[in-house]
């Protein structure tokens, strides 16, 4: 009786687990894509929240819930306006960038390092947005450097199109230059390869930093693809005369 | 035509961002003599005049061939048009997907070129530039005027790409939309509705509805009652449909525009444009962009079309003016020799009354300050106020119009300063102290602060020893490389060595190991707390206020920055070429 019991348990299990893979989207508004580990969903947001703000002391638990309740017109409807195909949505994400920011503000004054917020940042750097990778990348900023942070931000920066969002990654990318120095220079010389166009250009302009003696060769090779009057060409290039002469 | 191009090669530089912002424009924002049209390929209402967003000589130039003429026949003129531009989509919709994936497959390919085709055809039915009746040279502008041109870019939500002038650009149109659409279309092989990474056709609807919708609509077109719903119903019947085949008189066309040309900023990007010899008094482009006159029997080159001007004014005898540049196919120059000039001292020698990088200019009349030589309108400046010269363009042999790239206020920008003969009624040498100082004159002292202190170079060869932290030079002169890298020639333990200050001018990126001292007082050093990784350095005193740059802080840099002024809650500070404002209490000031 008990085995039948732990069978049908078990099979619930696994039940809600398909049907939650299957979902369209997930309650937090992201698109669930195949394989992608979201490290939030609507049923797990809470109990972070409360992690949050146990570090962070009550006073601030408000600013938690109120990016959870406009995370949440993503899925639900909300009274933003809606009079063309995209204002609602960027209107929403316009919203989410202004509190995740206030969120940054509280936890950099505070100077509150904790993997909750770093997990909070990740899981915002997914949207695909570039309002709401900025707050994400801002509250990056406050936390120290881990794989899963540096992973996060190799899919979900340097991938994505915006110059500006690439640009605040570098900032980033500078906590991994010393412990991760091969990835970081795959990370760029990828960028340089194939990244977006405008991409190409933000990580050029702060590339300077990145170059060391080991990998100089990539990047001397992968200047070779652009024509020497280019933008990026002439930028890979001062940031290797600076390299010169650091 | 020379002051075009640096203006593209410019706004690439300085505004490359694709960031989605809510700017509140308002309808038909710079809309002048907006103008109908109908609802058929080419000629979508409505139109209004490209010039307050694009140069209109420029358009003429490199894109004549993708302006539809409502003078003509418009039967005629819409297959002819149609045709070229169906050429060019299919070879910029190929260069960008090579670009981003060049093991890209060929079925992969061709369901990428039909999904360009089908969204600018349901944005704005292939319409771009339009000359009307009115003979006006105009673009195409939707939705109240706030989609501008081929791929419909929003100027509520795309407000840097409207102002930099790449929506009024067709190729730049395309390219920064399907920056967009590409990552929807990547995005669009892993998501739920979409059951096979080959399935391009069903991709192609997915990305589509996340361009159109935003993000996560990116399954929308799954869902016939979605309020946009017709937005999507619209795309597919275009991608069906396939209308515009039926006014393409040569499928097979091969595109004369160089797109990455374009995409780099480039001169005479069309190349149809092909030298087919070479000639005295003609300019020539080689692949790597260096601009040559050709002269018995050998190529003498510059760096870039910018000084080309003064590349026809150094071999005056060979040039009337300064022609069109034409692209110089590989074969043509086989075993023609190739000297590279100087440019710096090209122009010096060549154009009478030029002033030098560095040198400070005090103007004589209120002169507009602008994005490029012949861009857009960033502000005024004041008769007498004094600049420091960061570079400069010259443009159209004899004349030899000179403008100067300057910072104002808190932007960079040309001003022009006249020709040849009246050059001294717009600007002269000044002793006065510029409103922006990024050289250091002859006298004048420099100061390392880095922490490891610097490296110099003497004899041109790097000594094993560093200048300490802390050490003040004396400028004995400073040197300026073609890509103007700034050196400082200093005396150091009694030797003359050389150290490097960082970049000027358009890529202007200064060193953030030394800093210009003033006359009065040794500058105040300061740093961001212990605690902080790295910060946003704004425009004025309000977090809301634009980013100029972002300091690392001691956790992951060496983090010393100048502090210019302290007043309230915020300070004034500056560390290479960033210079702003960051919070008071984020900041430790030595001293």
């Amino acid at each position: 009786m008990k085995k039948k019991l732990l069978i049908t348990l078990f099979l619930f299990i696994v039940l809600g687990v398909f049907i939650l893979m299957k979902a369209p989207m997930s309650s937090s508004g992201v698109i669930t894509e195949k394989g992608d580990d979201l490290s939030y969903s609507q049923s797990t947001l809470p109990a972070k929240t409360r992690d949050i703000a146990s570090i962070m002391g009550p006073s601030k638990k408000g600013i938690i819930s109120s990016i959870k309740n406009i995370e949440r017109c993503l899925v639900e409807s909300c009274s933003y306006p809606d009079n063309d195909s995209r204002e609602y949505e960027l209107s929403v994400y316009r919203d989410l960038n202004k509190k995740i920011i206030n969120l940054y503000r509280i936890v950099l004054d505070d100077g509150v390092e904790a993997e909750a917020i770093s997990k909070l940042a990740r899981h915002y750097l997914t949207f695909e947005d570039g309002y709401v990778k900025e707050g994400a990348l801002n509250l990056m900023s406050t936390q120290p450097p881990s794989m899963l942070s540096f992973n996060a931000l190799k899919k979900n920066v340097f991938k994505f199109h915006d110059p500006l969002i690439a640009q605040q990654g570098m900032a980033e990318l500078l906590k991994y230059r010393k412990h991760y120095p091969s990835e970081v220079t795959s990370v760029l010389v990828d960028v340089l390869r194939t990244g977006g166009i405008s991409v190409r250009e933000a990580v050029s302009k702060d590339l300077a930093s990145f170059i060391t003696a080991k990998n100089l060769p990539k990047f001397i090779s992968v200047r070779s693809r652009y024509q020497s009057g280019s933008v990026v060409y002439r930028l890979i290039s001062m940031a290797i005369v600076e390299f010169g002469h650091r | 035509m020379g002051k075009l191009i640096i203006c593209l090669t410019t706004l690439v530089m300085f505004f490359p961002a694709i960031s989605l912002g809510y700017d509140d424009t308002s309808s038909y924002y710079k809309c002048y003599n907006r103008t109908g049209g109908s609802w058929e390929y080419g000629r979508a209402p409505s139109i209004c005049d490209v010039g307050p967003f694009l140069n209109e000589e420029y358009v003429q130039s490199e894109f004549k061939t993708y302006i539809f003429e409502d003078i003509a026949s418009v039967t005629g003129e819409r297959k002819r048009y149609m045709t070229e531009l169906h050429a060019m989509i299919k070879k910029m919709a190929s260069w960008y997907i090579k670009e981003r994936n060049p093991a890209v497959g060929e079925e992969e390919l061709r369901a990428w070129i039909e999904a360009a085709y089908a969204t600018a055809n349901q944005e704005s039915y292939w319409s771009h530039y339009r000359i009307s009746k009115s003979k006006r040279l105009q673009m195409m502008r939707g939705d109240y005027g706030h989609g501008h041109g081929l791929f419909q870019v929003d100027d509520r939500w795309h407000f840097n790409a409207i102002g930099d002038g790449r929506a009024a650009n067709i190729v730049m149109n395309g390219i920064y939309s399907l920056e967009e659409y590409y990552n929807a279309w990547e995005r669009s092989a892993k998501v739920w509705c979409i059951k096979s990474k080959s399935d391009y056709y069903n991709r192609s609807r997915a990305a589509y509805a996340a361009y159109n919708g935003g993000p996560s609509k990116i399954c929308r077109w799954t869902n016939p009652n979605d309020k946009w719903a017709r937005n999507d119903k619209g795309y597919r019947q275009k991608l069906d449909a396939k209308g515009w085949r039926k006014y393409i008189t040569d499928f097979e066309l091969a595109s004369t525009i160089d797109i990455g040309c374009v995409v780099d900023g480039g001169e005479s990007c069309n190349a149809g444009a092909q030298a087919e010899e070479l000639s005295k008094g003609k300019l020539y482009q080689l692949k790597d962009g260096r601009v040559c006159a050709f002269n018995q029997e050998s190529l003498s080159c510059v760096e870039s079309s910018k000084t080309s001007s003064c590349l026809a004014a150094h071999f005056r005898d060979d040039f009337s003016r300064t022609p069109s540049i034409r692209k110089a196919k590989d074969e043509l120059i086989e075993g023609v020799a190739i000297t590279n000039l100087p440019s710096h001292s090209i122009c010096s020698l060549s154009v009478k009354g030029l002033y030098s990088i560095g040198e400070v200019i005090s103007v004589n009349k209120r002169i507009n300050m602008r994005a490029t030589p012949g861009g857009k309108l960033l502000s005024t400046t004041k008769i007498g106020a004094v600049f420091q010269i960061l570079d400069y363009a010259v443009e159209d042999y004899p004349s030899l119009e000179r403008y100067y790239f300057i910072k104002s206020g808190g932007q960079y920008g040309y001003i022009y300063t006249g020709v040849e003969s009246d050059y001294s009624a717009w600007a002269v040498k000044s002793i006065k102290t510029p409103e922006h100082k990024f050289i250091a004159q002859k006298g004048e002292s420099i100061q390392v602060i880095a922490p490891d202190g610097i490296s110099y170079l003497k004899q041109g060869i790097r000594s094993e020893r560093r200048i300490p932290q802390g050490e003040v030079l004396t400028v004995d002169y400073y040197v300026l490389t073609s890509i103007n890298s700034l050196y400082y020639s200093v005396s150091y333990r009694d030797e003359s060595v050389l150290v490097y200050a960082g970049t000027v001018g358009e890529l202007q990126n200064l060193s953030k190991d030394i800093v210009i001292i003033g006359n009065e007082h040794l500058p105040v050093w300061g740093q961001l707390v212990e605690r902080i990784y790295y910060m946003n350095v704004r425009s004025c005193k309000s977090t809301s206020c634009k980013v100029n740059g972002i300091i690392a802080g001691p956790r992951i840099g060496d983090g010393k920055f100048e502090v210019l002024e302290t007043s309230g809650d915020w300070i004034s500070i500056r560390s290479g070429s960033i210079e702003g404002f960051i919070k008071k209490k984020y900041a430790v000031i030595e001293g």
